[in-house]
């Protein structure tokens, strides 16, 4: 299916959001089109929960439309805490495909195949309240998968995870992504999270002020000078580095043995 | 204020709770800058919950110069430790229960210290004005209506604002965007004086400001080592399930090519500009 093909799974139209008399949103227009990976990266305060919030239809806009061409959408927020609604693991990711209406052995499956997927299995019988940050995160997100949503919307949905456990999520929603067709709209200021996002859109007082083909294009764009608020992070500074030195490679340490044969026999002098 | 963990054990009293830290021995000297990592449930924020004597150990004991957590709880006496401690905790708003973001930032100041408010409100602008936050516009928010990352930044000043002796940070620059991070990174390298304890998934942005690492997973210190002496521990850590942070990884990798720095670089930024230079360099030699 080519691109122009796709139909939309999310058209965001001239949408406006006050929390009274502040305006954060200012006739924004979004289309991210079924099957895509859509980073959104702003500064803190520059309307990114609200956005998540309008799309998952938890706020209404002030004004604009939002459609989401009756796609069943999924919400990670940013705080796990305000996300969990059991005492237990188990039974919180079971709240989702209960309301669903679903049958008992297909309820079991999904929360089998959840934790499964963040490799939090051993965590199904275990009290929320006995779970760090982190766990909780997981668990938050788990949620989502057992809802097997059409449209996954992230808010910051890695920020209290280890590395570990972050490369665990990212990965999960690439796959997500790129073998069960979902749709994903990951918002995040830490603009490595969207390596593997198709799309990335800068949200800035309020609106899209810019879009591009994925991070390092975005990367490209911001060159020395950057966007207000936003950051590279170290992996995708260092990577750009290595771009532009000829070397596009993704593990590091083999692009770094690459690198090295451009140096050997400078002299060192730092 | 010096910190000693002696043997210090703690398990939750829940149902078939597990150890969450077994035999922690730890000493933290005043003004030394320290990040605590590792894995979601190696027992991090139970650490710093032990630290800020918010809960007690189980077994062994916490000192606190020299003076036993232990007897200071018998007596009833707690609070002067946690007087000295500034924590800003994972999830700032568990933390706020005022009206308006004004109150919350100045409250620890104005029930401990009990000043005038015109202290306190010069003290409040000095803060905010480095976070750049309107005190005006805090004077008619609710906290709760602030993004993730105000929030944060809202928790530690209020933290600040009592000049601890030892602040302790649990993920702060988690959700907070570059301008926020800088000022967080300007602010810690203004405490000098000050112990800071810094629970991290982000070695990276803190460790140009860090004297030393410790690696906690399952509950117990894996690694405790000076930032300087990290490239050599590495596989160490790698090893026992710390990600290592980049800069230091890529000069790991470097070293096994032959190529070393001097010193070991702590920022991708400063790394990037050596090893342009590096390039530079190797195009300027004479082909042979």
């Amino acid at each position: 299916m080519t691109e122009t093909a796709r139909p939309s799974a999310v058209t965001i139209t001239g949408v406006s959001f006050s929390y009274g008399q502040r305006r954060v949103l200012e006739e924004l227009d979004l289309d991210v089109l079924q099957g895509s990976y859509c980073g959104i990266v702003g500064s803190n305060g520059s309307g990114k929960t609200t956005l998540a919030y309008l799309i998952a239809g938890i706020f209404s806009p002030c004004s604009g439309t939002i459609d989401t061409h009756e796609l069943r959408t999924g919400l990670v927020l940013s705080n796990p805490a305000n996300q969990v609604v059991s005492l237990v693991v188990g039974e919180d990711i079971a709240f989702g495909p209960e309301n669903m209406g679903l049958s008992i052995p297909e309820i079991t499956s999904r929360i089998e195949y959840a934790l499964d997927v963040i490799h939090c299995s051993h965590l199904r019988d275990a009290l929320i309240s006995s779970l760090s940050g982190g766990q909780l995160a997981k668990i938050a997100f788990a949620g989502q998968l057992a809802l097997d949503v059409d449209v996954l919307v992230l808010d910051e949905g890695t920020v209290m995870l280890d590395p570990l456990s972050r490369r665990t999520v990212l990965e999960t929603i690439r796959e997500l992504n790129a073998s069960l067709g979902k749709t994903i709209i990951h918002i995040s200021h830490r603009i490595d999270d969207l390596e593997t996002a198709d799309r990335v859109v800068v949200l800035e007082e309020g609106r899209i002020s810019r879009s591009s083909g994925g991070v390092f294009e975005l990367a490209r764009q911001m060159g020395a000078d950057g966007i207000a608020g936003i950051e590279l992070g170290s992996r995708l500074l260092y990577r750009t580095f290595l771009f532009n030195a000829g070397i596009d490679e993704e593990d590091l340490s083999t692009a770094t043995q690459l690198l090295s044969r451009t140096m050997q026999g400078a002299v060192l002098s730092h | 204020m010096d910190i000693e963990c002696r043997d210090v054990s703690f398990r939750y009293d829940v149902p078939g709770g597990d150890w969450a830290l077994r035999n922690i021995d730890l000493k933290i000297s005043q003004g030394e800058k320290l990040a605590v990592v590792g894995p979601a449930g190696s027992g991090k924020t139970t650490l710093i919950q032990l630290l800020d004597s918010l809960i007690l150990p189980t077994t062994g004991d916490i000192l606190y110069d020299g003076r036993s957590v232990k007897t200071l709880a018998k007596a009833k006496n707690l609070h002067g430790i946690r007087r000295r401690i500034g924590v800003l905790f994972q999830f700032p708003e568990h933390q706020f229960f005022q009206e308006m973001a004004y109150d919350e930032l100045v409250f620890t100041m104005r029930n401990f210290l009990k000043p005038d408010e015109e202290t306190i409100e010069i003290r409040a602008c000095e803060l905010m004005d480095g976070f750049n936050m309107d005190i005006d516009v805090l004077k008619t928010t609710s906290p709760f209506s602030l993004s993730s990352g105000e929030k944060r930044k809202l928790a530690l000043a209020s933290a600040l604002m009592i000049s601890p002796e030892v602040l302790i940070l649990d993920e702060p620059t988690a959700g907070m965007d570059t301008s926020g991070r800088n000022e967080l990174m300007r602010i810690i390298s203004t405490l000098h004086d000050t112990t800071v304890i810094l629970i991290t998934h982000n070695l990276d942005d803190f460790l140009d400001h860090l004297d030393r690492v410790i690696g906690l997973s399952e509950g117990r210190i894996v690694c405790d080592v000076h930032r300087d002496a990290m490239i050599e521990h590495i596989s160490d850590m790698e090893n026992a399930g710390i990600v290592p942070p980049l800069v230091l990884r890529v000069q790991h990798w470097l070293r096994k090519e032959g190529i070393r720095f001097e010193k070991p670089v702590y920022s991708m930024d400063t790394l990037i500009v050596c090893l342009k230079a590096l390039q530079e360099k190797k195009k300027e030699m004479p082909a042979r």
